[in-house]
């Protein structure tokens, strides 16, 4: 029986030239990274998000630190990727509200059916931005709160904050959704 | 898809997504694919030679009939430790970054150990041991470097950091066990402070010239 690598021995492979142990990190995570921008540039421009995500990886494959964690460091550079774009086009924000579905990636996740997956989107958009990284990190990217933490550069008390407010503002937005989507319910 | 045993067969992705993860791939077989074509014994080889070198230096440095110092035997654990941290960071960049912190760790133990029998007095500068320790560290490392760049492997500052310990402990080994001087001068200025500095360049300058915009 296969072990199967850590995404850490994943990326030390990747570093030193190894192209499967990048696909397998590419795998693990090109899904959650899709699911995790989209709030922010809208399902039209999610996977060019992602692409140019994956490229700065690559660029800054160099600069990862040994010991640290494999995901905070994909998830802050695709948030920071996100912000970019949204800071070059101002007014994508409006426009990918009002987007439809055409040509956008298909991704496993909390939210598979295109419909619901609106309805979420258009939930997510109307907290905070502060909220929304921690929703978007947190639900949509799988992370778990210290790694949250990490990635906004918050403590971990104030992320398990923000998330308990950020899920009670959504959780009567969403309505009967809410349990269909299986809304984690912040911290106990 | 991939014989390899961590990515599924079945793991099928939509074609936006492979497009991606084909551009990565190509980047990477670009930047470097060449090292893993090259014969392993060629590898072996480049990344040998500084071990060689600092061999070399070392034996026509090291005279006969001398004890050997707890600072010499140090300096040697730190350079061969950073040596093979750096000759295996091209395979393994996480073990050789690792090995490099060790070999500094160690390093500053054997500057700190040469210090101690210092001794006030008059005394030569110390600036021949500093120009020996300095050339043969340059060589050295000028060596590992190419083997380095030749790998593709995109350098971390650990890995500078172990190159440089490598250089400049094994040049400093030899000249150590060559020079008696132990007045206070000579020793801060030959053996130990004008070394670290020499170490200090040559992560340093790399560094600037890779950051100049072009």
């Amino acid at each position: 029986m296969t072990a199967v690598p850590s995404d850490e021995d994943l990326m030390d492979r990747y570093c030193a030239g190894d192209a499967a142990a990048f696909s397998a990190l590419f795998r693990r995570y090109v899904r959650r990274l899709v699911r995790f921008v989209t709030p922010y540039v809208g399902p039209a421009q999610a996977e060019d998000c992602v692409q140019q995500t994956f490229l700065k990886v690559h660029t800054a494959r160099g600069s990862f630190r040994v010991g640290a964690r494999v995901a905070p460091w994909l998830f802050a550079i695709a948030r920071h990727q996100a912000l970019d774009h949204l800071r070059s086009a101002p007014r994508r924000r409006e426009i990918h509200d009002g987007d439809d579905h055409a040509g956008r990636v298909a991704v496993d996740g909390p939210v598979r059916d295109p419909r619901l997956d609106a309805a979420v989107r258009a939930a997510i958009a109307t907290l905070p931005d502060d909220q929304r990284d921690v929703v978007a990190l947190h639900w949509l990217g799988g992370l778990s709160f210290p790694e949250v933490a990490h990635v906004v550069g918050a403590t971990h008390e104030a992320v398990r904050a923000r998330a308990t407010r950020a899920y009670t503002t959504l959780r009567p937005r969403l309505g009967p959704l809410a349990i269909e989507l299986q809304l984690p319910g912040g911290p106990a | 898809m991939s014989a390899d045993p961590i990515i599924p067969d079945d793991d099928a992705l939509p074609p936006g997504l492979a497009a991606i993860e084909a551009d990565v791939i190509g980047r990477l077989d670009r930047e470097q694919g060449h090292w893993r074509a090259r014969p392993v014994a060629l590898r072996a080889l480049q990344v040998g030679l500084p071990g060689l070198a600092i061999i070399v230096m070392a034996a026509l440095l090291l005279p006969a009939g001398r004890g050997i110092s707890t600072s010499v035997v140090l300096a040697g654990v730190a350079s061969l430790l950073a040596l093979v941290g750096v000759a295996v960071a091209p395979r393994r960049p996480g073990l050789g970054e690792r090995m490099a912190q060790f070999a500094t760790a160690v390093a500053l133990v054997a500057f700190a150990v040469e210090l101690r029998p210092m001794v006030p007095g008059p005394g030569t500068l110390g600036v021949g041991c500093l120009s020996m320790t300095g050339i043969m560290a340059l060589v050295v490392s000028a060596l590992t470097m190419a083997s380095l760049a030749a790998s593709g492997l995109p350098l971390r500052v650990w890995h500078r950091v172990g190159l440089a310990t490598a250089a400049v402990l094994g040049s400093a080994m030899a000249v150590w066990h060559h020079c008696a001087a132990e007045t206070v001068v000579h020793v801060m200025v030959g053996h130990v402070v004008g070394p670290v500095l020499v170490g200090v360049v040559l992560v340093v300058v790399p560094w600037c010239r890779r950051r100049r915009p072009r």
